[in-house]
């Protein structure tokens, strides 16, 4: 620390003065001891800032929209000026930037001008509401009850703030690596990403001649262009070495952002290295995320198989009668996964059981299968099994859609290949099936841009699915970075960025209904669920209905009183 | 055609406009316009015929509530909020519990509702949760349900944006007594509103 500083915020703490004048000799004389006498604690600034809580473990007292007291810890700093410090807006209200950058500079455009803080104007804006010029501050940024050290553990940690470029950005490049695990093809997803990256820095700039012609050449844009620099990043062996596998890549190469990917059962490796270093990670193709992490830097599409699981339930949980509940389970994560989250959403309900049938790993035996599932009393079989599996089962399913008496049949579109209309008709006809991704025969409109898109650059297209996706997040990131001026290349502001990002969700391909929003991290949050062909017809049941786990109603019919989402 | 467009620039060059106009001197607002500021926050007070339809939505102990009833057996104070807001909406929670605080034994049976704008993320255990961080009592409903429903619900309160980022704040009343809504718009904090609640229940 500079002995000016540590005089200054040493002066500035009221309290046992006496004190404190011997210690400012000290931190004069010793500089070095300085951290440990009365520097600013930037972890009581860090809680403040993030949490609304204060050194002594109590949330923070404030006043709002002029007259109301509150204690609590939505008025944390974060909230509003956001984890980047560069601010956000809601409507007309505009919360504003808090680094360092810009509060410790006179503000000379803009509705609001103001000179430069110092960290006295800056104690007593947060503790009076009122700017360096002593102006009020809209009513709206409360004013807070903060001791000495409180405020200067928070302007201090205002200081860190988006203060250094984030890693993985240099002055001509923006580096992002793609995590594909396992030896998974990845030829579908890199066509897309690497095609899309060369177009974009292959766009003709011509910086020179714009500055000189242009009449609406503006230099923070032009300063804000970046290459764009791909990665693959193939992670080998068990999972349980990828983590090592991550750091050795990042150590090697450090990148600004993670983007699709491509995973198959484990992703919580990838998930736990971006978090600890902070990368934000963009929709990777998986159906197994991590849930209910609370975490901030992963964003995914959906909640995956254990979304169809919760839906699955809340849809059994709305049915009035007791139900008797009999889940297949593959043997393998994924089936696993769907049976611990249904199991999860039923078992707090009352009146139900549930029950399992695990496979045999070695062999799949039809016969025996069908003749357990008979056995039993189950009013509701889930399966979670795969196309083929489905396949062999065919003839017995269909055979329950003859007695009335049968089992109520479901079936995970995602196990299945992702398409309901490649299983077999007369499963269909029997089964309901909880498909989260957007419905088949809406599918070709809304692939119809993609589809031009990968053909005119003669992009084969081999995973619909997986290539709509990619393109999707591609289109995501240009979109947020097309917010990043002068050289904001900051993490937390790629993700703030993404947050407030309202337009771009209407070009979601293969998931229905995605919304952004600060803290959201899974964009698509339902799910439908197809009842039997053929049953819409004869007025027993919706065909199509949409169903948000955690909602306590039925969900909604697709196509009678909205379309879908 | 061009007869009802001159019809209607009469009307609002005239002030009469029914639905959407502010207070008319005859109403009972502070000033000609409905300009006030309390707590040196302004604000306009206006009166609305909203027609509400009879949607169920739920709140955030799974009851259902039919929203064309609400202020038609106790007074009600709606506003609109969605739990993952960034900026307006503590404010808006916040001063709805010191709303409550403020008017104490005046309260009387006065219901407060939040309805939130992005129902499919605040699920009922998600306002349940927001609810409790507010300390929210037993008077104070906050209501989600099917996203087409909200949106219904949202149009016929005027309070549909088409985004939610475009959210503004406003805080609703109404009175079993009078057919109408009252709208308050603008970032009011709980003493102000609480003030404004009484003036009006007074007329």
């Amino acid at each position: 620390m500079r002995e000016t500083e540590a005089a200054r915020i040493v002066r500035s703490s009221s309290a046992a003065a006496g004190a404190l004048a011997a210690l400012a000799a000290a931190a004069l004389l010793w500089p070095a001891n300085a951290a440990a006498a009365g520097a600013p604690d930037l972890e009581i600034g860090r809680r403040l800032y993030r949490d609304g809580i204060r050194a002594s473990g109590r949330p923070v007292k404030v006043i709002v929209a002029g007259d109301t007291e509150f204690e609590g810890t939505q008025f944390n700093c974060q909230t509003c000026h956001r984890r980047s410090g560069l601010g956000s807006f809601e409507g007309d209200v505009v919360a504003s930037m808090v680094t360092a950058a810009a509060l410790y500079e006179d503000k000379t455009s803009g509705p609001r001008k103001r000179r430069a803080y110092t960290d006295e104007t800056l104690a007593r804006a947060l503790r009076d509401g009122v700017d360096s010029d002593g102006q009020p501050f809209d009513p709206i940024m409360p004013r807070y009850e903060l001791t000495d050290v409180e405020a200067e553990g928070l302007i201090a940690y205002l200081r860190t703030l988006s203060a250094q470029v984030s890693p993985g950005v240099t002055e001509e490049q923006l580096h992002l690596a793609t995590v594909i695990t396992g030896d998974i093809d990845a030829g579908p997803m890199l066509d897309v990403l690497q095609t899309f990256f060369d177009e974009k820095n292959n766009q003709r700039r011509n910086p020179e001649g714009r500055r000189k012609a242009g009449p609406f050449y503006r230099a923070n844009v032009d300063q804000a262009y970046r290459r764009w620099e791909l990665h693959p990043w193939r992670l080998t062996g068990g999972a349980a070495s990828w983590r090592a596998q991550l750091e050795e890549h990042y150590r090697q190469q450090p990148v600004f952002a993670l983007i699709s990917g491509l995973g198959g059962d484990e992703w919580r490796p990838i998930h736990e290295f971006c978090e600890a270093h902070e990368i934000p990670c963009l929709l990777p193709n998986i159906d197994l995320p991590p849930i209910e992490t609370g975490d901030y830097y992963s964003l995914y599409f959906s909640e995956g198989l254990t979304l169809e699981a919760r839906a699955i339930a809340s849809q059994l949980s709305s049915g009035s009668h007791d139900r008797r509940v009999l889940q297949v389970v593959h043997p393998d994560a994924r089936g696993e996964t769907a049976a611990a989250a249904l199991r999860g959403a039923l078992d707090t309900r009352a009146g139900r059981s549930v029950e399992e049938i695990r496979l045999d790993r070695q062999s799949f035996d039809a016969a025996e299968l069908e003749r357990r599932i008979d056995a039993s009393d189950a009013t509701v079989v889930v399966l979670w099994l795969t196309l083929d599996e489905i396949e062999e089962l065919a003839p017995w399913i269909a055979l329950g859609r003859a007695s009335a008496a049968g089992p109520r049949i479901y079936l995970s579109s995602t196990l299945t290949g992702g398409s309901p209309s490649a299983i077999p008709e007369p499963v269909r006809q029997a089964a309901h099936i909880a498909h989260p991704f957007t419905l088949d025969d809406e599918l070709p409109s809304r692939f119809a841009r993609a589809k031009v898109w990968l053909e005119s650059r003669g992009i084969e297209i081999r995973d619909p699915r997986i290539q709509a996706q990619t393109y999707f997040v591609c289109m995501l990131l240009g979109e947020a970075l097309m917010h990043v001026k002068y050289d904001y290349f900051f993490r937390d502001y790629l993700i703030e960025s993404i947050d407030h990002m309202t337009v771009l969700s209407k070009f979601s391909i293969a998931h229905p209904s995605p919304s952004f929003g600060p803290g959201q991290r899974f964009i698509s949050k339902g799910c439908y669920v197809l009842a039997p062909a053929g049953t819409a017809a004869d007025g027993a049941e919706d065909a199509v209905t949409w169903i948000v786990p955690g909602h306590t109603a039925p969900g909604s019919p697709v196509g009678r009183n909205r379309s879908a989402p | 055609m061009k007869r009802t467009g001159a019809l209607v620039l009469l009307l609002l060059v005239a002030g009469v406009w029914p639905a959407a106009t502010p207070a008319r001197a005859d109403e009972p607002c502070h000033g000609a316009g409905g300009e006030q500021t309390g707590g040196d926050v302004p604000f306009t007070t206006s009166y609305q015929r909203y027609e509400v339809p009879p949607i169920r939505l739920t709140d955030q102990d799974g009851r259902q509530v039919d929203i064309s009833r609400l202020g038609t057996d106790r007074p009600v104070a709606v506003n609109f909020i969605f739990t993952t807001c960034t900026t307006i909406c503590p404010v808006m929670s916040a001063s709805f519990l010191r709303l409550e605080e403020a008017l104490g034994e005046k309260i009387g049976d006065l219901q407060l509702v939040s309805v939130s704008i992005d129902p499919e993320y605040d699920t009922p255990s998600v306002l349940k949760r927001y609810a409790e961080q507010f300390g929210a009592g037993p008077r104070w409903s906050f209501l989600t349900g099917d996203a087409a429903d909200v949106t219904t619900a949202l149009k016929s309160f005027d309070a549909l944006v088409g985004s939610k980022m475009n959210h503004k704040p406003f805080t609703l009343f109404k009175f079993p007594e009078d057919g109408r809504w009252v709208r308050v718009d603008g970032l009011v904090g709980g003493p102000t509103l609480a003030e404004e609640y009484l003036r009006l229940a007074r007329n």
